[in-house]
């Protein structure tokens, strides 16, 4: 499985700056989208390791988030799409630093090429040194935010 | 490009678009990263080959290593080697001779590796959590989605 923590910390930072409630509960879905779609195809439909390593292509994730994204009610569905991408491309971008002793991990120009990078900064057992910062850096969010907004409601309206 | 028009169509092209890429993706891998099974008993056409392999250290020799990969014994040439029972991943090429991997680089999965259980329990629960969260924003009506009974 996944490290679904540490993908969902890096989406909830930045899904802070986001208003609708709505938008970010589809931003924390797309984080766990790649790895959603790998397991799924992997374990529930016995595909092969190779057939499930475009989920973790960028091209591959446009035609999915698309189709996802469809599946919502007409006026929701471009903020969707959007909103899925961006949380697929923050999984990726974790993803490429995974250190797979110099194989790759991400297949960032396929179908054009079977290449696979990775920037190697991490282990994949890391994760495990990974979740208490991961956290940390959630719960520190959070605080900071609620914070803002208690004194945004305090501070007297012109 | 999201409205309701032509809807079927939209779907059905973006899903026939990923799984083309999906079967494409099966079909050229499985060439550059062949099973361990498919690779021994055909050497000679996988000779060159690049492999990712990983298991533990089932013996010893003055040139390498054996590794037990997808329940299949590999012997790889190593100038190092890891001690007997160690968890090991390697990646290197295949040889006809033998057939045998030689390593371009090793290492050994580090003792937390062990602790693998902790965070896929942990994801999980995120993956609830998420979950959750997103069924208190949307609910599933199949109207939406345009499924229509006859």
């Amino acid at each position: 499985m996944a490290d679904f923590l540490v993908h969902f910390a890096t989406a909830f930072v930045p899904a802070r700056g986001l208003r609708d409630g709505r938008l970010r509960a589809i931003l924390y879905v797309g984080v766990c989208l790649p790895d959603l779609l790998f397991k799924g195809l992997l374990y529930l439909g016995g595909a092969s390791t190779w057939a499930c390593e475009p989920t973790h292509a960028p091209l591959t994730l446009v035609p999915l988030c698309y189709a996802a994204a469809l599946l919502f009610e007409e006026e929701w569905r471009r903020r969707a799409f959007w909103a899925l991408l961006a949380g697929s491309c923050l999984h990726l971008l974790l993803d490429v630093g995974k250190s797979y002793t110099g194989a790759g991990v991400i297949p960032w120009g396929f179908p054009l090429t079977m290449n696979r990078v990775e920037t190697g900064c991490y282990l994949p057992e890391d994760t495990l040194l990974m979740m208490a910062p991961a956290l940390g850096l959630i719960l520190l969010t959070e605080a900071v935010s609620r914070l803002i907004r208690r004194r945004a409601s305090a501070s007297p309206r012109p | 490009m999201f409205r309701n028009s032509f809807y079927g169509w939209k779907l059905g092209a973006a899903l026939a678009l990923a799984a083309a890429m999906t079967a494409t993706s099966a079909w050229r891998g499985e060439s550059i990263h062949p099973p361990a099974w498919r690779c021994l008993a055909e050497p000679e056409r996988w000779h060159g080959a690049e492999l990712r392999a990983s298991g533990p250290v089932l013996s010893l020799d003055r040139d390498g290593f054996v590794i037990l990969w997808q329940q299949v014994p590999l012997r790889v040439l190593a100038p190092s080697a890891p001690a007997k029972g160690e968890e090991v991943e390697i990646v290197g090429v295949l040889e006809r001779d033998g057939p045998c991997l030689r390593a371009r680089d090793w290492r050994r999965f580090p003792p937390r590796a062990r602790y693998r259980w902790i965070w896929e329990w942990v994801s999980l629960l995120v993956l609830a959590l998420i979950l959750v969260n997103f069924l208190r924003h949307f609910a599933f009506r199949p109207e939406a989605v345009r499924l229509k009974g006859r």
